[in-house]
């Protein structure tokens, strides 16, 4: 790991993804999956597929903008995921292998203490980078992606909360603080998106959305996702490349 | 200014287990959908693992599933293969599943007039012949290399000429036939889809 990693002293972070992307045929990953499945199932017991039923919405102006489904290509993707606990148990570290992705999350309860760090998913990706990349014959990466789900509200900021109950949200977020005009309180639904293209010699973007935290027993709360994408990274297949790049979008 | 939340802002949102993300113009739904008529689905695959990946049935078109909401069960099209929504999962495992039931039924003449029904169906989804030519079993083909880089080429005793395009193939033929104008017995004309320790048959 490299000595000078940024340092954050209390994150208000519950969870860590970092992925690694690549153009990989059909016939590659199912021949060499169950391979695959035996290296990972020892650490990872809990197999646990991810089903998702995807649809899509049109919004029709020539309709006078009324919201339609697009009954032509709904979707179902599987999504093979390992874990080190069920769902039930309380979900916990997973690694997701779609065809062409090595995916490894890795929650925090930074309300309950259990703060764990960039360094320690750093580690557990490193460790599966270089089997992900030897079993299924990886030969370049087209995408790399660190993504953190920060969840900000009275018990993982408690300092910006006043005596009310209420989240001072325009101190933790000062993209809310320059709205203009005279206003009594930040209400639900929070909704907010931007990306930026980052410097660098690397074909980055950084992505920040702000929206509600889904689950209203921690309310108030935001949920607050941070993405950064290097797009067609020049690492090859190089594992150590590759998790440079990461440390750099982290 | 704004600085803090309205005290009650809870916030109107559906429960965790049908909370819906959403990526650029698509929602992620993580639970089955509730609509009253049947709804399909397209589940892109284009192959189906058989004996654990060893053989790979090719499918000649994507899957469609269809989903009844009023007993929540998805069937697989053309398949004759049902199941509940929440074990979709298994949903590939089962295809394959009733495809290999059908298919040693069908060896043995033994499919009834319904399974021949199912049979003929299955078969217009798959590759039935590229699944013939990798559970064949191995046997020995002799050829020469005419050069291993860049392309590879080997000149088999018919004359046919195949090119091994993948690492593993080149690494086949190269451990076959380590110098030039050797014989490369032994190797697959389809080592692009063969792992190197099976050495499937040659024949098409």
């Amino acid at each position: 790991m490299p000595n000078r990693l940024p340092f954050y002293r209390r994150p208000p972070v519950v969870e860590r993804v970092l992925s690694v992307y690549t153009s990989m045929p059909d016939e590659i990953f199912e021949s060499r999956f169950e391979d695959w499945r035996t290296l990972v199932a020892p650490e990872y017991p809990a197999y646990e597929p991810l089903k998702q039923w995807l649809i899509l919405v049109k919004d029709r102006e020539q309709e006078e903008g009324l919201p339609l489904f697009d009954t032509m290509q709904p979707e179902l993707r599987i999504t093979p995921r390992f874990s080190k606990k069920t769902s039930k148990e309380g979900f916990d570290w997973s690694i997701r292998c779609p065809p062409g992705q090595l995916t490894v999350n890795m929650h925090s309860r930074p309300d309950q203490g259990l703060t764990r760090r960039y360094g320690n998913l750093r580690s557990e990706f490193g460790r599966w980078l270089p089997r992900w990349i030897e079993n299924f014959s990886v030969e370049s990466a087209s995408k790399i992606a660190a993504h953190y789900v920060n969840l900000v509200n009275r018990h993982t900021v408690p300092k910006f909360v006043t005596e009310k109950g209420e989240l001072l949200l325009g101190d933790v977020l000062t993209v809310f603080s320059r709205i203009p005009g005279q206003h009594e309180y930040l209400v639900a639904p929070f909704d907010c998106k931007a990306t930026v293209q980052l410097q660098g010699d690397n074909k980055s973007l950084l992505r920040l959305t702000v929206s509600d935290w889904p689950d209203p027993g921690l309310a108030p709360a935001v949920r607050v996702d941070f993405i950064v994408e290097v797009l067609a990274p020049k690492v090859g297949a190089s594992a150590e490349g590759i998790m440079a790049l990461l440390d750099w979008c982290h | 200014m704004i600085f803090t939340t309205a005290p009650s802002a809870a916030p109107d949102v559906e429960a965790a287990e049908s909370y819906s993300q959403q990526i650029p113009s698509r929602l992620i739904a993580n639970a089955e959908p509730k609509w009253l008529k049947r709804q399909q689905y397209v589940y892109r695959r284009t192959v189906l693992p058989i004996e654990g990946g060893r053989v790979l049935l090719r499918l000649t078109q994507t899957p469609i599933v269809e989903v009844d909401p009023s007993t929540r069960e998805c069937e697989a099209l053309g398949w004759d293969v049902r199941m509940p929504c929440d074990k979709v999962e298994n949903l590939a495992k089962e295809m394959a599943r009733r495809f290999l039931d059908l298919f040693s039924k069908a060896d043995a003449g033994r499919l009834t007039e319904s399974e021949r029904s199912s049979w003929l169906k299955v078969l217009d989804h798959v590759d039935f012949v590229a699944f013939s030519v990798d559970r064949a079993a191995p046997h020995y083909l002799e050829g020469t290399l005419k050069r291993l880089e860049p392309v590879c080429i080997i000149e088999w005793h018919d004359g046919e000429r195949r090119l091994p395009v993948t690492a593993r193939g080149r690494d086949a033929v190269a451990l076959a036939a380590p110098s030039n104008r050797q014989p490369a017995g032994g190797i697959s004309r389809r080592p692009e889809t063969a792992p190197l320790v099976r050495l499937p048959s040659a024949k098409p």
